[in-house]
């Protein structure tokens, strides 16, 4: 059953049982007015009951001593049973609305018997000795049978009413008791049917946002709401994830494509002068001097050497081979790499300045890669520096589990919007023909390979130092491919 | 004033400059060669040339900066624009802005001065440098 037939149904139970009570309450309140009605007529009855033997007690005190006053007194008694008679009459009209038990036509009958000893009485010629006393006997007999009857009539009545009223009472309790029990069951049924389901949603999102693209399973196996908006959900993972694969092939793709024109820019560039100084060559030949045509010659050599520089760089940094990670004391490699550089720090006029303590642990890396590293960073460092300065290098330990060596530069600096460039590919901030825009990437790369990261810091004008941080204990997972 | 038109020579490769400057003076034309596209754009507020031979990408303005400066400017200038690496894109707008011609890196300078020697005649048409 789907959740909304679920509340639908809710509902439409609730109403039922609401309406029944409603229907059961109406017909106790329309018998209560009925019972009240009777109830008043019954009072009125015993009313005129009760005045028809005051009347034939005082006609019977009267007759001797004042016939005409006891004449006046049968009469009066005869009226009110009159009146009571069609109380009576009525009330057996409406003979339903009597409490159980009630027969008006015997309290008729009853009513019959008084009135015709009275009649008799009045009817009969007026004789100064009156009734007998067999007569009279008779005549308080059937007065007091029919008085005692309105009586029991009067008191039936009034437990009716109060029966009654218990009843509604009842009903009120029961109507209070019975819509909160099913409001409880409802509220209970619903949060089941539709909160949790809901909350298992708002986890499988939670899922997804972590980037987890499998399929959610429905916890219900029939069809409903939720069976399809997992349904719905499972189609958008899926899309989801063909999305996010051409993303990622689209992202691989615009890297090569930055890759390619930094490639052809770097490579056409030399070919170019290259063909130009041919040109050069091959129209004039015959009337270069040979030391004119000798440094033609030179410059196309350099311009070999300048397109092989980028095919090298682009070889590091596409390098395929497995870093060896083995015990590594960095003061050696550090000293190494300087040593490599001697000859362009001599040429530039920059001094070198190396502290590296002593006491610096040994840690799991790769010694060739970073003999590399420290290599671009000092050749950048010269570079910055074409008027001469000073090139520090110091080593520290952070904490238990890092070493730092820091390679400060007193050179030109690098601008603030530059910097945060300088680790992408084929971007220079040197001269043409002097970097090839992949030194930095490529050292970069080889540091992140190590599990450890350089931070930079420069100021235009006063120098840039780079940070390398490396964890003694090698990267996390080793012989990754560069 | 030359006769075969006055030619602006941009590139950031210092060879290019100097080949091409000296192919094309040899050839008769007056030429003027810049390693910086700031100083040419300077140069072009002062002097019009008929031709202008330039690199696309270079540090500073580009070569589609400098050819949109002469079309802002509305000069009779032709721009002949040299590339190590032109995307779609880049030759798309460049023909937009009436590039005389969009030329790949390698080129022959015998290539070039055929151009400027077209590029100049056309530009005397249109216009009349200063």
């Amino acid at each position: 059953m789907s959740a909304r037939a679920s509340i639908a149904g809710g509902f439409f139970l609730t109403f039922l049982v609401v309406f029944a009570i409603t229907v059961v309450e109406m017909i106790t309140l329309s018998d209560l007015r009925s019972r009240i009605r009777f109830l008043e007529d019954a009072g009125q009855f015993e009313v005129e009951l009760l005045g028809a033997r005051k009347a034939e007690k005082n006609y019977l005190f009267f007759r001797g001593s004042d016939p005409e006053q006891g004449r006046k007194h049968l009469q009066e008694a005869l009226e009110h049973l009159q009146r009571a008679r069609s109380i009576a009459d009525q009330c057996s009209t409406r003979e339903e609305a009597a409490p159980d038990g009630f027969d008006c036509r015997t309290a008729l009958e009853h009513l019959d018997e008084y009135e015709a000893l009275l009649e008799e009485l009045a009817t009969s010629p007026g004789s100064k000795a009156g009734p007998g006393a067999e007569k009279i006997r008779e005549i308080r007999q059937a007065g007091r049978r029919i008085a005692s009857e309105a009586a029991l009539f009067l008191s039936r009545g009034r437990q009716a009413v109060d029966r009654t009223l218990d009843r509604a009472l009842l009903l009120a309790v029961v109507f209070l008791v019975g819509s909160f029990l099913l409001m409880g069951v409802l509220a209970v049924a619903l949060t089941l049917r539709v909160v949790r389901p809901i909350n298992r949603f708002v986890a499988y999102t939670r899922r997804i946002a972590a980037g987890d693209f499998s399929p959610i399973t429905p916890a219900r196996r029939y069809r409903d709401e939720f069976s399809e908006l997992a349904a719905a959900i499972n189609v958008m993972l899926r899309e989801l994830d063909e999305r996010q694969a051409q993303v990622a092939r689209a992202g691989k793709l615009a890297a090569l494509g930055t890759l390619t024109s930094g490639i052809a820019h770097e490579l056409n560039n030399p070919l170019n002068n290259i063909s130009l100084t041919t040109e050069t060559l091959l129209e004039n030949l015959e009337n270069y001097e040979p030391r004119e045509a000798r440094r033609l010659l030179e410059d196309i050599f350099n311009q070999v050497d300048r397109a092989s520089a980028t095919v090298r760089n682009l070889l590091d940094f596409t390098r395929k081979e497995k870093p060896v990670f083995l015990e590594t004391y960095l003061p050696e490699v550090v000293l190494k790499a300087s040593h490599l550089v001697r000859n362009e720090a001599k040429l530039a006029g920059v001094k070198v300045r190396i502290e590296m303590p002593e006491e610096l642990p040994p840690i799991r890396a790769c010694a060739r890669d970073l003999t590399q590293v420290f290599l671009n960073l000092f050749l950048n460092a010269i570079q910055a520096m074409p008027g001469g300065g000073t090139l520090t290098v110091t080593g520290d330990r952070p904490d238990r589990d890092h070493v730092r060596v820091e390679v400060r530069d007193t050179g030109t600096g690098i601008e603030p919007e530059a910097l945060e460039k300088i680790f992408e590919p084929f971007f220079t901030t040197k001269e043409v023909g002097v970097g090839t825009g992949l030194g930095l990437t490529v050292t970069h790369r080889l540091v992140e390979n190590h599990g450890g990261r350089i931070e930079v810091e420069s100021r235009p004008g006063e120098g840039t130092a780079f940070s390398v941080i490396l964890p003694v204990k090698g990267p996390p997972e080793e012989g990754r491919a560069v | 004033m030359s006769d075969r038109g006055e030619v602006l020579v941009l590139d950031d490769e210092e060879t290019v400059c100097r080949r091409l400057g000296d192919y094309l003076s040899e050839r008769g034309y007056a030429v003027e060669t810049f390693t910086e596209s700031e100083k040419a754009l300077a140069r072009l507020a002062e002097k019009t040339f008929d031709v202008i031979v330039t690199d696309l990408k270079m540090r500073g303005p580009t070569g589609m900066e400098v050819l949109r400066t002469v079309r802002e400017k509305g000069l009779p200038t032709e721009v002949i624009m040299i590339t190590g690496y032109g995307s779609w894109y880049e030759s798309r707008e460049a023909e937009f802005l009436e590039v005389f011609e969009f030329v790949p890196k390698p080129f022959r300078m015998k290539e070039i001065e055929g151009l400027v020697r077209r590029a100049a005649k056309k530009a005397r048409r249109s216009g009349r440098p200063s």
